[in-house]
């Protein structure tokens, strides 16, 4: 597996990477035509009800998701950039904090590269709600450090073998 | 919005909280490894502790300060669990992928 999480020490991102084995046209596509989009959406064990996608800049785009209890979660939002299999950049309108995965709106970057007929796949994204008072509250302090993993992981694991070595 | 992320990027907290991890200790022990005075290390837990990385006690005297790994621990489980999300949305593109290249229609 080639996906890379990145935490840069300095903004509030979570970045994750993957080069898939297509041309980039064709993964741009997947990405954005709802009959595949809403075979790879969900969670597990959860169908896309309703996928629509209006992928140009201002347009806005709502994913139903029904989870394996039956409740059905809306997420909306809105393109806020779009060139062709290059760059999509979207935006949450609503938070998904009592869906699985307990994800705060945010703002999305995904952008394509052309990586010797490979395309690598690079998502940011940006919780900028999250200073919201309630949120932070319900995520502990995650916060800050959304834009995580393996910078956190090595920071825990940093603080921990100082420890153990002091 | 970063108060843990802000308290761990200070080479000097991580220090802080490395010692912790051991055992509790007060701020004058906390100080004396480092070149630094009792007042620039009670900044520090001062900062840890609004993080909600550090609890100090009350009742004893010297108020000794500890590690409070909840915190730590919680923050870690969120960032996996979206990290997961995408991680296996990845892969189920993957799949996609694969079965459209290899000539199949969509299902």
């Amino acid at each position: 597996m080639n996906a890379n999480a990145v935490i840069p020490i300095d903004r509030p991102e979570f970045v994750l990477e993957r080069v898939f084995n297509a041309p980039r046209e064709l993964v741009y596509k997947i990405w954005t035509d709802p009959l595949y989009v809403k075979q790879w959406w969900g969670v597990d064990g959860s169908t896309i009800t309703l996928c629509e996608l209006d992928v140009r800049p201002g347009g806005t785009f709502r994913i139903d998701m029904k989870a394996s209890d039956g409740t059905v979660y809306v997420n909306r939002g809105v393109y806020v950039d779009v060139v062709a299999d290059e760059r999509i950049v979207t935006r949450d309108e609503r938070d998904m904090r009592e869906a699985p995965g307990n994800i705060p709106a945010g703002v999305h970057t995904v952008t394509f590269d052309d990586v010797d007929g490979k395309t690598r796949v690079t998502l940011t994204s940006r919780f900028e709600k999250m200073e919201d008072r309630d949120l932070m509250v319900r995520y502990g302090m995650v916060a800050g450090i959304t834009q995580s993993l393996k910078r956190f992981e090595q920071l825990v694991t940093t603080i921990m073998q100082e420890g153990e070595q002091s | 919005m970063s108060l843990i992320f802000g308290a761990l990027a200070h080479p000097a907290r991580r220090q802080i909280l490395a010692r912790l991890a051991k055992s509790d200790a007060s701020i004058g022990e906390l100080a004396e490894p480092f070149d630094v005075t009792v007042r620039a290390v009670s900044k520090h837990i001062g900062v840890l502790e609004r993080a909600g990385l550090v609890t100090r006690t009350r009742a004893a005297q010297k108020r000794p300060s500890h590690l409070d790994t909840a915190t730590l621990r919680q923050a870690h489980e969120w960032l996996d669990a979206y990290r997961v999300l995408w991680e296996k949305r990845f892969d189920r593109i993957d799949h996609l992928l694969e079965h459209e290249q290899n000539g199949g229609s969509r299902t």
